[in-house]
């Protein structure tokens, strides 16, 4: 008898445990929590469609890899029948490699059909494309569905087909370049056997200015972004040099020391004139990067010691220090990203120069580069998701904002004076 | 009027007494001598008055230490009569009662759980009973079985629901089965399942044996919600 009152007892506890434990009914036991973050897994396997198939599997997969957001896997790791599958997919072989979204495609003399499939959703596609061949470059249509992946994923626009302008150093001389943001393409803007130094992209693209010796004095020229005879800007006596497009391109941030001392100047950018001074300090103030929301510049200065990051109303005022960690900080740049404020520099760590990013807000820093050589001069892409930098006597490279993954790099040479244009118009 | 003598000396022994009383009365009082009063500076902080700040005594960094075990004389005596204990001698055990056949102590109105199998054996696996969050809450052994899943769905992960997946424990440690009950069907779902496998390959590799107070779960669906953490 006693038992039994024992088991109704039991049962009668177990019911209310369980409604207690059970808001859904399912009997869940154990919450496992995880913070979004990482790269997304996405494979792009190459269609086996021919040379074109290859070059848009080349391309895909270097833009989706330095995208900032994915992880490219490796082919070698695929399960998949890549021929019987097609355009289709079997979601399970590719679940088993650990990917997220695949990347199918199909080419024909006249167009290019992209397929976009998240694991998650089966068989059916999330996004399809088809893009029209005539006169278009292969790799062009590729950037283009690129952009429109990363625009699905993150709701940002993407910045294949963006291009980056540099400086290449030659025997006794240097010269402006420009090219695809991957390397492809490139082409000389500055056509003088002088020094031609720190180009910068005007905010429409349709412009570079940048500093040439080639009549003795470091002046400021304004040359087509897609070569051409130069104007000179700026030829004040002393340095020209520095110049940071104000975001609505009317104006230029620049480091003038015609009264002896370098600082910081606002100059129209149609004709050079001098709008206002920004700093007025003994030491040296140079590299001026206006930020995106025009709202202030940041500029090195040793006024406090060694070289370190400042920033300033773009209207003048008091320069407070930003930098603190390392005795040598230089050529900041800041992130286009909205409603942030971070900036990218040239950080000497020890004996050597890495590229940091430090937020204006939180003050984290986070490490882009380390123990890979002497790298300097960043540059964001038009999304704030990547960040372009020269390695010394290496080349330029490309590596993600948020310091995941490895650089890659898009340009062999010596190079120098990195500078991302704005981003490709559809 | 004059005064007697006896009444001058009256007079004179009580002024005395009044003048003595003035002069060492002050000192008593101001020397402590009333009664049991705390010293002055027993509930004050010390105040560096150069600079006025509260003075925190330091403490000089201690290093740990052990008391000395102590050594029991043990087999020597300086008593010449007493004798040393011998070890050799040993006690007689006591007497145990026959255990052999424990039934015949039970009763048949006894309300105890019958005798026959060890307490740690969980049960058989019910499929279809799931856990409750009751007794697995700060659990270190789920805590570690939880973080071997490595849960971290990429930052542009698609969804905002959480998926709940569940799985089949042994005793030993090892995952025998997996199931979804809420399949979501997005990439939390991917990063979910992408964690409930990584836990299998790695449990099914280097078994933890379920403890004891958790075999209970090894009868049962063992479930977890996946759920995003804010940033």
């Amino acid at each position: 008898m006693l038992q039994v009152h024992r088991a109704i007892a039991v049962a009668l506890l177990l019911g209310a445990a369980v409604a207690n434990a059970q808001p859904s009914g399912d009997g869940v036991v154990v919450d496992v929590s995880g913070q979004k973050k990482g790269l997304y897994p996405i494979a792009t396997p190459t269609a086996p469609d021919g040379d074109a198939a290859k070059e848009i599997a080349t391309v895909e997969s270097f833009d989706l890899s330095v995208a900032g957001v994915f992880k490219v896997l490796d082919p070698a790791s695929f399960l998949a029948d890549l021929k019987g599958e097609g355009l289709g997919l079997d979601p399970q072989k590719w679940k088993d490699v650990g990917a997220y979204g695949v990347i199918k495609y199909k080419v024909t003399p006249d167009q290019i059909e992209f397929r976009l499939y998240e694991i998650s959703k089966g068989t059916t596609p999330s996004l399809t494309k088809t893009y029209k061949r005539a006169g278009k470059a292969t790799r062009t249509i590729v950037h283009q569905w690129c952009n429109d992946v990363v625009k699905y994923y993150t709701g940002e626009p993407g910045f294949f087909g963006s291009k980056i302008a540099f400086t290449a150093k030659g025997k006794g001389t240097s010269s402006i370049y420009a090219m695809d943001f991957d390397g492809a393409n490139a082409y000389a803007v500055s056509h003088n056997s002088s020094t031609n130094i720190l180009p910068a992209w005007a905010p429409s693209g349709g412009q570079i200015v940048y500093t040439s010796f080639m009549r003795s004095n470091p002046d400021l020229y304004v040359a087509p972004a897609g070569g051409g005879r130069p104007r000179k800007l700026s030829g004040q006596r002393g340095m020209n040099t520095g110049a940071s497009w104000s975001p609505d391109g009317s104006k230029l941030a620049v480091t003038l020391s015609k009264d002896g001392n370098p600082e910081i100047y606002i100059i129209s950018a149609s004709d050079g004139s001098v709008i206002k001074r920004i700093t007025n300090d003994k030491a040296i103030d140079t590299s001026p990067a206006w930020s995106p929301d025009g709202s202030q510049i940041a500029f090195v200065s040793d006024r406090n010691g060694g070289p370190q990051i400042f920033v300033v109303s773009a209207g003048g005022g008091a320069a407070r220090q930003v930098s603190f960690s390392g005795s040598y900080n230089t050529t900041p740049a800041w992130s286009p990203k909205p409603g942030k404020h971070i900036i990218a520099y040239t950080m000497r760590d020890g004996g050597t120069y890495d590229i940091v990013t430090l937020d204006l807000d939180t003050k984290a820093m986070v490490r882009i580069t380390q123990n890979q050589g002497q790298n300097e001069e960043p540059a964001f892409s038009p999304n704030g998701r990547a960040i372009a930098f020269a390695r010394a006597g290496q080349g330029i490279f490309v590596a993600n904002a948020d310091g995941t993954g490895e650089a890659k790099k898009v340009w062999s040479g010596s190079a120098t004076g990195v500078d991302w244009g704005p981003a490709p118009k559809d | 009027m004059a005064l007697k003598d006896s009444e001058i000396q009256v007079v004179s022994i009580v002024g005395t007494a009044v003048l003595v009383g003035a002069l060492f009365a002050p000192v008593l009082v101001f020397a402590g001598g009333g009664g049991e009063q705390k010293p002055m500076d027993e509930n004050l902080v010390a105040i560096e008055a150069s600079i006025a700040y509260s003075k925190t005594p330091q403490k000089i960094p201690q290093k740990k230490f052990k008391e000395p075990d102590t050594v029991k004389p043990e087999g020597v005596s300086h008593d010449d009569k007493t004798i040393p204990p011998d070890d050799k001698k040993k006690k007689e055990p006591d007497k145990k009662p026959d255990l052999s056949d424990i039934s015949k102590f039970h009763h048949s109105d006894d309300d105890d759980a019958p005798v026959g199998k060890p307490t740690t054996d969980p049960g058989k696996f019910n499929g279809n009973e799931q856990g409750y969050a009751e007794e697995t809450k700060g659990d270190p052994w789920l805590g570690k079985l939880r973080g071997d899943m490595k849960y971290q769905p990429p930052e542009i992960a698609k969804g905002n629901d959480a998926p709940v997946g569940c799985i089949h424990l042994t005793p030993d440690g090892k995952i025998v089965d997996s199931k979804w009950i809420k399949n979501t069907g997005d990439d939390l779902q991917t990063a979910a399942e992408a964690a409930i496998a990584q836990l299998m390959k790695t449990r099914n590799a280097s078994p933890d044996p379920v403890p004891t107070h958790l075999l209970s779960l090894t009868t049962r669906w063992l479930c977890f919600k996946f759920t995003v953490q804010s940033p």
